[in-house]
């Protein structure tokens, strides 16, 4: 399953390559890359790309450019994603406040609070696109001291929290107030859908 | 206050302050990002807001109210330009819980203290032991 967003190249950046011409094709004016859950910045200095199901590494410096912002976002077939099994984008408004998380300022919480590390805005949105065959619903999303990263679901009675923490481990807590269920578990996978998903289609009247 | 104990590095090491009374009052200032909008048009406070810090003991950061007085501070020009809201609870809801409350003062934030799982662990990720810290907090929001 893949998320796949498309980045218009209004070549504003001349440092960065013309995307397409790796797998072959010539570049396309206004979909130029289909990526899997490509949130910037990377550090140092790569960009990793998918491209018709080949990882590319796309050279390059610097942080995100706003005209890297998916806008709009257009789904697109790969090698990896035919037609059909190409995941719905993710909303534009939470690839905005994920950006901007990855974005923030050192001491951003007001104490000694570090941005959202890359790699956990990658496993949030990876998890996000393997959610969403069994729920649509947007969930909060909240920056964390540490560098981690929350997303939450409050509907009605239930809560489901899903914490992202920097080592890359999750941590789920979910709870049905009308009935006083509590499940709280820790996940070393957290693209391993399977104790989750039974939560989130609860959420679902 | 006693001086703090610290490591060869000179970080405060998770602790127990004996001039922290149950009693006194603990502040967790609360940035614009942890605060969440509801469905009916209010405002939420993220549990979020009470995770770890990336420090090196992984605390959770708060202030003392009453050494924010003892150097003329109020918990609002404390909070002014910092944080949108502030929650309030006692040092006892955190050490009821196992959690240490310590003094770990920073050079511009001279009322700073962390507090960190009794067992010297970082402050503790557990979502239910968040939400008993949650719901037993007074929040006032500034703004909006």
């Amino acid at each position: 399953m893949v998320t796949a967003l498309a980045f218009e190249n209004s070549g504003t950046d001349s440092r960065l390559p013309a995307f397409g011409h790796s797998d072959g094709n010539p570049p396309n004016p206004s979909i130029v890359s289909v990526v899997e859950n490509f949130i910037a910045p990377w550090e140092p200095s790569d960009y990793p790309v998918w491209l018709n199901g080949i990882l590319h590494r796309i050279g390059g410096s610097g942080r995100l450019r706003a005209w890297m912002l998916v806008s709009p976002a257009v789904t697109a077939t790969s090698d990896r994603a035919t037609a059909g099994e190409l995941s719905p984008p993710l909303p534009a408004e939470i690839l905005a406040s994920i950006t901007e998380f990855v974005n923030l300022p050192h001491g951003w919480d007001g104490y000694d609070g570090r941005p959202v590390q890359s790699e956990v805005a990658e496993h949030a949105c990876r998890f996000m696109a393997a959610i969403s065959g069994f729920t649509q619903l947007v969930p909060d999303v909240v920056p964390l001291s540490d560098g981690g990263m929350q997303l939450e679901w409050f509907v009605g009675a239930y809560e489901v929290e899903v914490v992202i923490a920097p080592d890359g481990t999750a941590h789920v807590y979910f709870e049905c107030t009308s009935d006083g269920r509590i499940k709280e578990f820790s996940l070393d996978d957290l693209l391993d859908t399977d104790e989750i998903e039974p939560l989130l289609r609860e959420l679902h009247p | 206050m006693n001086a703090p104990p610290r490591d060869a590095e000179g970080c405060v090491e998770p602790h127990n302050h004996t001039q922290i009374q149950d009693e006194d009052i603990m502040l967790r200032g609360i940035p614009e990002q942890q605060i969440v909008s509801t469905s009916d048009g209010g405002r939420r406070i993220s549990s979020g807001a009470f995770s770890r810090s990336s420090d090196k003991y992984g605390g959770l950061s708060l202030g003392a109210k009453k050494v924010l007085e003892c150097h003329g501070r109020t918990t609002e020009d404390w909070a002014a330009g910092r944080f949108s809201a502030v929650v309030c609870f006692p040092a006892e809801t955190l050490r009821s819980a196992g959690v240490q409350v310590g003094w770990d003062p920073l050079e511009d934030d001279p009322a700073h203290c962390s507090a960190w799982d009794a067992s010297g662990e970082p402050f503790p990720r557990k979502r239910s032991f968040r939400k008993h810290l949650a719901s037993n907090t007074k929040r006032r929001f500034f703004g909006n």
